[in-house]
């Protein structure tokens, strides 16, 4: 069958969507890429012909190899915590319906909250006079207030916050892709649940859990509200650097180098993931 | 011999004996190690899902709590519980919300006219330009927002220089930066639909007459609505909360909620931020509630 009529209206049926990424997506991404290549003007404009020396000079800087290293560190902290704790979700929402249902409702309503009112949730929650250091107080495991908000720890705690729902959601058609019946099959040829779950659970959600990972680590290279809010000035992740370049210093060539890198950055996970999933034939969610 | 279920099982054939060789023969029993073993394990998956649950609650209840004070203050839990702060929330909140609102509702609007006769050919068409296409389409979900919001911003500013277009800081350029990240989840959402569909509904409604037109608007477009409302939500809670595009692309008399609070907690911790807060998480649970009760969670969020 050939909707609307013959094969080239069927084909038209993708302009308006193409010409519409051409305008708002292809020509800003490249323009934006152009503009790595001039040196900055005075007013947010760019001055002199196309030179690489803005690019190099941003690759030499201390505190930008810094801002690159510290961007890693928080995806590859993140990436971890936040599959320790996405995993045993994911696996109870898959395996007990009736709890399941309840969970999932309440971690894609967390997923939809708003990002700046999780932040500030977590501002009372880790201020040094707040529930967290007053209960570590009460127990007697420490007697000073440790310092919790605006440092990398409170950065981390957040992007996790912000980035565990996405992956539970991603972890879940993984868990649900293990058969129930090998599971039963071993339950009945007497193997204790821990042994049902490591010999069969994990070892099938492993390429799941790893691809997940990767996504989790590119979606917190880009992350901006949660760090620029939590990091209180002193965490200068590359996302945090683009935004500060762009909008106090209107250093457009600098920041859209950074964007270059920022990009490269997110680039190897993602291109990694798909490696993966070229290769098995598990399935992620729509996020 | 064994009699089994009207089938005679040949206990002495070759591919018996191997078919019993892996399976032990002793009756199972309940061992006590195995049953401390199941204990153990249900008590380890239960608490790790029990710490993923207060960690994720634990800041949201906190807003909430927090909004119950008497402004000067902020203890949590309130020292005083009043809900004065609720009272003095500002106008500029509401005239936020509202924007919010208008442009959640345009931008899952426009998206869903551009990307749904898109996806049915991207799902239907076998060649190689549209696998390509297809990439394309989704690739905006791999680009950080806050790249994507520099470069339009930038954008915005070469199609004024060069066009004499004026489209910074205006309704009409949040708008368009908003259908651009959320695009790729319309495309996911209703690609698995759109393939699930096949065609034979399609065929059958031409066979009988309809023109293609008739066909995709009574036949197509029906078919796939659980998925359109679903794209039509999730598009909707997406664009609701996002800083990055707001903060780049717009002006001074145009304000979007999540900016609004992005500026404000910037300035002062008070009771009326939290409750602010407060309210835009009340949305939001109310959205996914909406949402489940429609569509179903697993349905809209899972392909």
């Amino acid at each position: 069958m050939k909707l609307f009529g013959g094969r080239s209206f069927r084909v038209g049926l993708v302009i308006p969507l193409a010409i519409f990424y051409v305008v708002f997506f292809l020509l800003p991404q490249l323009n934006f890429a152009r503009l790595s290549l001039y040196e900055p003007g005075l007013y947010g404009d760019t001055q002199g012909s196309p030179t690489l020396n803005t690019l190099s000079s941003l690759l030499a800087r201390d505190f930008f190899q810094h801002a690159v290293i510290q961007t890693v560190q928080l995806c590859m902290i993140s990436s971890i915590v936040t599959l320790l704790l996405a995993y045993p979700l994911a696996y109870v929402i898959v395996r007990h319906r009736r709890i399941g249902s309840i969970l999932f409702v309440t971690v894609a309503a967390t997923m939809f909250s708003s990002a700046v009112a999780r932040v500030l949730g977590w501002q009372v929650l880790l201020a040094s006079n707040g529930p967290i250091n007053d209960g570590l107080k009460w127990l007697g495991i420490i007697s000073e207030s440790l310092q919790l908000s605006a440092n990398f720890a409170a950065v981390v705690i957040g992007t996790v916050h912000a980035i565990v729902p996405i992956a539970v959601i991603a972890l879940m058609p993984t868990c649900q892709g293990v058969p129930l019946a090998q599971m039963q099959a071993a339950r009945g040829m007497g193997a204790s649940e821990w042994t049902v779950f490591h010999r069969i659970f994990f070892p099938q959600t492993l390429p799941g859990v790893i691809s997940v990972g990767l996504l989790v680590f590119a979606i917190t290279a880009g992350a901006f509200t949660t760090p620029v809010l939590l990091g209180g000035g002193r965490v200068g992740v590359l996302s945090i650097l683009i935004y500060e370049n762009a909008t106090f210093q209107l250093n457009f060539p600098v920041a859209a180098g950074m964007s270059i890198v920022l990009l490269a950055l997110v680039a190897v996970p993602v291109v990694l993931a798909l490696a993966l999933s070229r290769r098995s034939t598990h399935k992620t969610g729509v996020l | 011999m064994v009699r089994e279920s009207g089938r005679v099982l040949d206990l002495r054939s070759p591919a018996a004996d191997s078919a019993w060789a892996s399976v032990s023969v002793e009756p199972l029993q309940d061992t006590l190690a195995r049953r401390v073993a199941d204990k153990l394990g249900h008590l380890a998956v239960g608490l790790a899902a029990i710490i993923g649950v207060i960690f994720l609650v634990a800041p949201l209840v906190t807003v909430f709590l927090a909004s119950f004070n008497v402004p000067p203050a902020l203890d949590v839990p309130p020292s005083r519980w009043s809900t004065v702060a609720y009272e003095s929330i500002s106008g500029q909140f509401y005239s936020a919300l509202g924007v919010s609102i208008r442009l959640a509702i345009i931008s899952a609007a426009l998206s869903l006219v551009f990307a749904v006769p898109a996806v049915f050919w991207l799902a239907r068409s076998k060649g190689k330009m549209s696998g390509i296409a297809d990439g394309f389409f989704r690739s905006p979900l791999q680009v950080p927002e806050i790249v994507i919001a520099v470069t339009l911003y930038q954008g915005y500013v070469f199609y004024g220089a060069t066009f004499g277009i004026t489209i910074r800081h205006t309704f009409l350029g949040l708008v368009a930066a908003h259908v651009l990240v959320i695009t790729p989840y319309v495309i996911a959402t209703c690609t698995s639909r759109v393939v699930a569909l096949g065609m034979k509904y399609e065929e059958a409604g031409q066979n009988l007459g309809a023109s293609s037109f008739r066909v995709f608007v009574r036949v197509s477009l029906p078919m796939i609505k659980q998925a359109l409302i679903a794209s039509a939500a999730l598009t909707m809670l997406v664009s609701f909360d996002n800083v990055p595009l707001a903060l780049f692309l717009t002006g001074p008399d145009l304000t979007t909620l999540p900016v609004f609070l992005f500026n404000q907690s910037q300035q002062q911790f008070s009771a009326v931020l939290y409750a602010c807060a407060a309210v835009t998480v009340l949305i939001a649970v109310a959205g996914t509630l909406v949402l489940d009760r429609i569509v179903g969670l697993r349905k809209a969020l899972l392909r």
